[in-house]
């Protein structure tokens, strides 16, 4: 289980793309939140008034060009800092590696089937079966109404239109069974629309494939 | 130079006070009550739905309600929220308070403002009545095709034709709300000399006529593709554009929404602070920014359904420029608060909690602008979190602040002072407790909108805490609402003037006389009653 601050563990380039981006966010708004935040609390603590004291009347003020000035263009550069970090890293997410092995998916309502290049399909309703650090791209179309493809460990969520074709990918770094489910509103049982990935050695999917438990 | 009586006194008509005079009246102050009546009705309401939903999450596998069941509950609170309760709880502000404000008798045309307040019961009456009829609206408030155009019974038609219902109220409300600020300002009384409230109210107005419509546009659509077999969203169609269209609405209306909470955040600051505003005209241009930009950021509600790199580039950057504004505005009222004299009574206490809790939301957006995130905390219970940090703080905070400020100008009774600091904080306790965990649950995976999960480590624990939480909250809501009640009868007399407040809503009586005011001061600056008050104190002593 991941750290309530974070996102779950990543194990895919894209998804730790995205956990790099998160964590940078997350350090500069916390930042901001103690440092603004502690700026409120301490003038609303710091100025109160206390009764039985008298004081004079406070500074009529009205404002400040150069603060003004100063508080709009800290913040301008801090939001160009971000986005630039953004962008520097987009390509880790959305630029799918070459030699992926295309999978086609189609969702309806409440499950997923996933066809393989030469037409099969895994076996198990809404289970993938993948080889590890293996690029996967995903071709997705729905059957009736939009849903969403999300792992979240192995990356970011994409809709499913019934359409067009929409596209994901992940590259699995490690061994094991990655839990994921619909992500867009889909109907009664869209809380049931779960999705499993098994990510398997190389030398397993080739064995795998070689069964007949795949249809 | 004396100032001229506006209405002789003689001539004033006895007040009626019966159940019919209100069925019937055009006074924007009584029309102002009776929405705030019918709106805190719904938001009620709203809450009550949200328990169930706390309730049916509280543990794995939930059983409290089915998934129908379900589904029609969150699509009602998330409606019921936005369209019955925020968005019209600040014409309910706007119309008791504007025209007081601006120094004027009543709205420019009474007869459209009493239209728009029964429009708006006539909408939410005919939302719910698809309940008595077999079948709620069910496909959450956003309503995507080809969901809704799918979605059973008629239940997405009734909620379509109860939009349509509220979104003419409101319109009619915003039309109203332009022509009473151009026309009908106090002599002296420049935009530059304007109450932040009512300006914030100016830029609701606009937003409203710029966005509403097209919703009303997007639901007579999704209405023929499910009734008369028009295909613009489905089929041959596009169910994009749909969102396309839905989210020019959606986004606006979020600022719609907050500017007038910041508005009234604006007012309580600087009279509980003893100082004038920080930056008064920053504070404008930044209300004008956030309007502008609130109409160019709508495809960030859209990041997951794959647009281009370009456009969503664009999206990302519009939408976290909007960070620059909101920050000036809390960095504005933190420098009215600086080297002020602050006293804490209640509107005080909800503001200053208002601008925590809104900082949080506003730096989660970050996170959402910047899709990359986005696309891992999108429809996830981050987002929930997210915006109720936002939608949810500016009414329980904000609108809360601004109604233990005006109660006194509306019942000529102050609340009671303790139970208010009390209510506060049980509240803003709450709050947090309800929704903070929301995030933890989002990072970790809890899609929104499900009615069910399976027991996985961590969620249900924090899913506990949020349930705990809303009743908590609830517990804050019915102390504000005894505390009301209450003060009504045995609330101590309020005066003119109780806080020594700035704008014009406090030089006539508590509450004001059907015409508003016998006279009007001058008005030489934002603040009129501070002028009135030190020109009284020069007065006195150049008298000795």
């Amino acid at each position: 289980m991941a750290g309530t601050a974070t996102l779950n563990q990543p194990e895919s380039p894209n998804a730790q793309a995205i956990d790099s981006i998160y964590r940078a966010v997350l350090g500069v708004t916390v930042t901001i939140f103690v440092l603004v935040g502690g700026w409120l609390v301490y003038s609303a603590i710091r100025f109160r008034e206390r009764p039985g004291r008298t004081y004079p009347d406070p500074p009529q003020v009205r404002g400040s060009t150069q603060l003004e000035i100063g508080w709009t263009i800290v913040p301008v550069l801090i939001l160009v800092g971000l986005s630039a970090f953004t962008f520097y890293k987009l390509p880790q997410v959305k630029d799918v590696p070459k030699g992926a092995m295309e999978v086609n998916v189609l969702a309806q309502q409440y499950g997923w089937t996933f066809t393989y290049p030469d037409g099969k399909h895994p076996a198990g309703a809404s289970t993938l079966v993948v080889p590890v650090d293996t690029p996967i791209h995903l071709n997705m179309r729905s059957k009736d109404v939009i849903h969403d493809f999300w792992v979240e460990q192995l990356g970011q969520k994409q809709d499913v239109f019934p359409n067009k074709t929409t596209h994901t990918w992940f590259e699995a770094h490690a061994v094991g069974t990655y839990q994921g489910q619909c992500a867009e509103f889909c109907g009664p049982g869209h809380a049931t629309m779960t999705i499993s990935v098994q990510v398997v050695s190389k030398e397993e999917f080739r064995s795998y494939m070689a069964q007949k438990a795949i249809s | 130079m004396a100032t001229a009586a506006i209405t002789p006194a003689g001539n004033v008509p006895a007040t009626r006070t019966g159940f019919r005079s209100w069925l019937t009246t055009v006074d924007h102050k009584r029309i102002g009550i009776l929405y705030l009546l019918v709106t805190l009705f719904f938001f009620l309401t709203g809450g009550l739905m949200a328990l169930v939903i706390r309730l049916q999450l509280e543990t794995a596998n939930g059983t409290v309600v089915s998934p129908d069941r379900y589904d029609q509950i969150f699509t009602m609170h998330g409606t019921t929220m936005v369209f019955l309760f925020v968005v019209p709880v600040m014409a309910a502000f706007g119309n008791y308070i504007v025209p007081l404000q601006i120094g004027a008798r009543d709205m420019a045309f009474p007869k459209l403002n009493a239209a728009s307040f029964w429009l708006l019961l006539f909408g939410g009456a005919t939302m719910y009545s698809s309940f008595l009829f077999g079948s709620g609206p069910d496909t959450g408030w956003t309503a995507y095709p080809p969901l809704s155009v799918q979605s059973p019974g008629h239940g997405i038609d009734f909620w379509i034709v109860g939009l349509h219902i509220l979104s003419i109220s409101s319109i009619l409300g915003a039309i109203n709300f332009i022509c009473t600020i151009h026309n009908m300002r106090a002599p002296g009384m420049r935009l530059t000399r304007m109450p932040l409230f009512t300006w914030c109210m100016e830029f609701y107005s606009i937003m409203i006529l710029g966005a509403l419509p097209v919703l009303s546009g997007a639901l007579t659509m999704l209405l023929l593709d499910r009734n008369y077999g028009t295909h613009f969203f489905t089929a041959s169609g596009s169910p994009i554009l749909y969102q396309h269209l839905f989210w020019f609405f959606g986004h606006p209306e979020v600022y719609v929404v907050a500017l007038p909470g910041f508005g009234m955040i604006s007012e309580i600051v600087p009279v509980f602070s003893r100082k004038p505003i920080f930056g008064y005209r920053a504070l404008v241009y930044a209300v004008a920014a956030i309007a502008f930009l609130g109409f160019v950021v709508w495809g960030h509600h859209m990041f997951a359904t794959g647009l281009s790199a370009p456009v969503d580039a664009w999206f990302a950057l519009a939408s976290i420029a909007i960070a620059v504004p909101t920050g000036i505005k809390i960095f504005n009222w933190i420098g009215t608060m600086w080297m002020g004299r602050i006293r804490y009574e209640p509107p005080m206490l909800f503001a200053v909690g208002f601008i925590l809790l809104f900082m949080i939301g506003g730096l989660s957006g970050i996170f959402l602008a910047l899709y990359p995130i986005d696309l891992q905390v999108t429809d996830s219970y981050f987002v929930v979190a997210h915006f109720h940090y936002v939608m949810g703080s500016v009414p329980v905070f904000a609108v809360l602040g601004g109604l233990h400020y005006w109660y006194p100008k509306m019942t000529g009774r102050m609340l009671d002072r303790g139970l208010a600091i009390w209510s506060f904080w049980v509240l803003f306790v709450g709050f947090n407790m309800t929704f903070f965990p929301m995030h933890a649950l989002g990072l970790s995976g809890m899609p929104r909108r499900i009615a069910t999960y399976q027991a996985h480590p961590g969620w249900e624990l924090m899913n506990q805490i949020a349930t705990l939480g809303s009743f908590v909250l609830s517990v804050g809501v019915l102390m504000v609402a005894v505390n009301c009640l209450r003060s009504l009868r045995y609330g101590r007399i309020a005066g003119n003037d109780p806080w020594q407040a700035n704008t014009l809503e406090w030089y006539t009586t508590s509450p004001p006389p059907p015409h508003n005011f016998d006279d009007l001061p001058p008005v030489r600056s934002e603040r009129p009653l501070a002028d009135l008050r030190s020109d009284a104190a020069i007065l006195a002593v150049s008298g000795d």
